[in-house]
């Protein structure tokens, strides 16, 4: 069963497809969704990125690295915790299952 | 019939934990999406040594001769891609691990982890830091062209010879790597090939199907310079290279392929070029060349984080400079790195961050 994920990271590809702006979604199965982790892209469940409050508008607006303006602190500190949340989940790639599980049991 | 064009072209890195071993579970090899690496041009060369039997004959024909020693070579050439996420390992891991001598690690950019100053760098970010260590970590290196029907190869056993770090390219900046190899192993040969190049495979895999890379570009000429603690702001171009000493054993009774690897003395070089001025930096930087007084040299490659790199020399001793005049004269530095205490083996520490 596939799960959203969400891109949070500066650009990465996956089977030729690009990612570039944080937020992007993505729909993995729990296969792939470890190939995408283990192979160090930068992504996190949809259900806890959304826990982040970042909004659709401000993720279009600041979500490309080097752009501009310069996003506010408290988007700044929401990307820094979806990064520090998708190497979490790099380090310990189980916890993934519990993710895809949840989503089988609803 | 089809042709390979050139572009059509992927490569896959994995860490091996035997020489001889290509991983894999029970004969299929474990190759997968995540081990995929972007690259602009890699080589996989077979040497084969042709030996003849030298006894004379009583004519000056040549004789035909036979299949001697063989083992690989590769190489590739990559941009200075980190992941882009800070304290994320870049896709190029397992060729840094292979000429460090040691797997990198996550940590934070601080002064108490030996993290350099005046980088600009928030100082706790966090950070991928590889150190030097001695041990052999071969790779296997697995290129996967189009389409499929074109021979796709696997360098078995990789070890690094050397790898350059270059810095103030007008593109991005660039890394390159090379050495030698148990073999190449080839899809199209596979079946008539001896097995220990097969390393363990009983069938050369298909290319996985959804590759995944990581990085976006950055640029060879921004970034920061530190060298003998100031900011040089006069740097053209930089390069650092780790002369690995790796290289496979091809002398072994019994054998036509290499059983294992080896390592020499790594030597780490580094060569700049700036502009002369007369500012105290340079004179004093020339006068350390002159009396061989070791200097640290840091360079800081990017400037957004998660896509910087910081190479930190130490203990470098430069040459006297070499001058040179374009419109304006220049001078270009270079020396060796060497560790402040042999346990530390801290003449270079890489960090992405």
């Amino acid at each position: 069963m596939v799960k959203d994920y969400r891109f949070v990271g500066l650009e990465c590809s996956i089977g030729g497809r690009q990612y570039d702006r944080f937020g992007m979604r993505a729909q993995f199965d729990l296969s792939l969704a470890q190939d995408v982790l283990s192979g160090g892209a930068c992504f996190i469940p949809d259900s806890d990125y959304l826990a982040l409050g970042i909004s659709d508008a401000d993720a279009q607006r600041y979500g490309y690295a080097g752009g501009f303006p310069e996003p506010p602190q408290t988007f700044r500190n929401a990307r820094a915790a979806a990064q520090a949340r998708a190497r979490e989940l790099m380090s310990d790639i189980t916890l993934l299952h519990a993710y895809h599980d949840a989503a089988q049991q609803a | 019939m089809s042709y390979a064009l050139a572009r059509l072209e992927r490569i896959y890195l994995q860490i091996q934990s035997a020489f001889g071993t290509v991983p894999n579970s029970t004969g299929t090899a474990t190759v997968g999406n995540s081990n995929a690496c972007r690259f602009m041009r890699a080589t996989l060369e077979n040497m084969v040594a042709p030996i003849t039997r030298p006894d004379k004959t009583g004519t000056l024909s040549r004789t035909q001769g036979g299949k001697g020693r063989t083992h690989g070579s590769w190489s590739v050439e990559m941009s200075l891609a980190p992941n882009g996420v800070a304290g994320v390992k870049p896709d190029s891991d397992p060729i840094i691990q292979s000429v460090f001598g040691a797997a990198g690690a996550v940590t934070t950019a601080t002064a108490g982890n030996g993290f350099p100053s005046g980088t600009g760098v928030v100082d706790g970010a966090a950070a991928y830091k590889y150190t030097l260590n001695d041990a052999i970590i071969p790779f296997a290196f697995w290129d996967f062209r189009q389409p499929s029907t074109i021979d796709q190869r696997l360098g078995v056993g990789c070890v690094p010879t050397r790898m350059t770090f270059n810095l103030g390219q007008d593109g991005a900046s660039t890394t390159t790597a090379e050495g030698e190899c148990m073999g190449v192993l080839s899809s199209n040969q596979f079946v008539s090939t001896d097995a220990q190049l097969r390393a363990g495979l009983t069938a050369f895999p298909v290319e996985p199907a959804s590759p995944v890379t990581n990085g976006g570009l950055v640029p060879g000429f921004v970034g920061k310079a530190i060298i003998n603690g100031t900011e040089m702001l006069t740097l053209r171009n930089a390069s650092i290279e780790i002369a690995a000493g790796g290289t496979v054993v091809k002398d072994t009774f019994g054998y036509y392929r290499p059983v294992d690897a080896e390592r020499d003395a790594r030597v780490v070089s580094n060569r700049f070029s700036l502009y002369e001025d007369d500012t105290a930096a340079f004179i004093t930087l020339e006068a350390a060349a002159l009396a061989q007084t070791a200097i640290d040299t840091v360079y800081v490659c990017g400037t957004v984080p998660g896509s910087m790199v910081v190479l930190h020399c130490k203990g470098v001793q430069v040459q006297a400079p070499k001058r040179e005049e374009e419109r304006r004269f220049t001078a270009s530095f270079s020396g060796e790195a060497s560790a402040s205490t042999l346990a530390l083996r801290d003449e270079l520490t890489l960090w992405f961050v």
